[in-house]
């Protein structure tokens, strides 16, 4: 898996293949179906393709209208590896561009506010202790 | 295809990417991370952060009706979000040392304070000893600028115009027009 995610990473890369990818819908299929049981490592590689796809209005419309995927982004927030958590910050970043994705990732209970409010909290308390 | 691209910002998010674009060879396991590398990250995830609360509050009207639906909710009762949202706006800001972290957060209150009757938690102690960081700031453009708008903004209103003074803001500005 990791040697997998790795190679899709470095070929997502390529305009063309984050297309291909998005097409199919793969790259959301990943996230639903292989993401949470990935090992960390992996779950970098995989994020990080998501956040190349993310810099495509399109791409990141789909992933905004797709709730499973979010709810899976947004329980990463606090993840076991600081660089997915990194990459989690940043994909709600890049969709936070949008107004219409920014109210999905929001959801009805503020969710990406409190989020973030929480990570910071969190990584202020880790700095501290390191 | 160009329009639709994540364009750079010329304030924030985007350039904590391009440092860390591409394959990434450092050790991905926490306990693996050097120091250094750990407070890079640290130092790019608050930009992210400092940029997601910017994109919030730039839309304010879809944010406010949010939050008046969450207050409203029985879930988070009494329990005010915005100043919630201030207050680690306002933190991220003071402990950075990433010029674009502070831009951010100085933006998104500077963006509170265009909001009429706004939340007074804007105009803390500790907000104002940030924002008047960012008006000496004169070299830094847009630090500088948001210090103006925030300050130019809060003045509107007595409350907020008595701590001003308290906090010879006066002076700084007058400092400001001379620079």
């Amino acid at each position: 898996m990791q040697e997998v995610s790795k190679a899709i990473r470095n070929l997502s890369q390529a305009e063309i293949v984050i297309r291909t990818l998005q097409e199919n819908g793969d790259l959301i299929r990943i996230i639903q179906e292989k993401f949470l049981d990935a090992d960390p490592f992996s779950q970098e590689n995989i994020l990080e393709t998501v956040s190349f796809a993310c810099k495509f209005e399109q791409h990141r419309e789909k992933f905004a209208n797709d709730e499973k995927f979010l709810e899976i982004l947004l329980s990463q927030v606090q993840s076991i590896s600081l660089k997915v958590t990194f990459f989690t910050i940043r994909i709600c970043r890049q969709l936070s561009k949008d107004k219409a994705s920014i109210t999905k990732l929001q959801g009805t209970n503020l969710r990406l506010t409190e989020k973030l409010i929480i990570a910071f909290k969190w990584l202020d308390q880790k700095i501290t202790a390191d | 295809m160009k329009d639709s691209h994540d364009q750079a910002s010329n304030d924030g998010g985007e350039e904590g990417q391009q440092k860390i674009k591409g394959p990434i060879n450092i050790a991905s396991d926490n306990g693996n991370l050097a120091a250094e590398q750990k407070s890079e990250i640290y130092s790019l995830v608050f930009r992210e952060i400092s940029k997601c609360f910017q994109y919030i509050l730039k839309y304010y009207e879809t944010h406010k009706e949010l939050l008046d639906l969450a207050q409203n909710s029985d879930k988070i009762k009494n329990h005010s979000i915005e100043t919630d949202i201030i207050d680690t706006i306002v933190k991220l800001g003071k402990q950075t040392r990433d010029s674009k972290t502070s831009l951010n957060a100085a933006t998104c209150l500077a963006h509170i304070t265009e909001v009429l009757h706004c939340n007074p938690e804007v105009a803390s102690p500790d907000a104002i000893d940030f924002m008047i960081d960012m008006l000496k700031d004169a070299k830094n453009l847009k630090h500088y600028r948001q210090g103006c708008r925030y300050f130019a903004n809060l003045s509107f209103y007595k409350d907020f115009r008595d701590q001003l003074i308290d906090k010879d803001i006066g002076t700084f500005l007058l400092k400001a027009i001379d620079g």
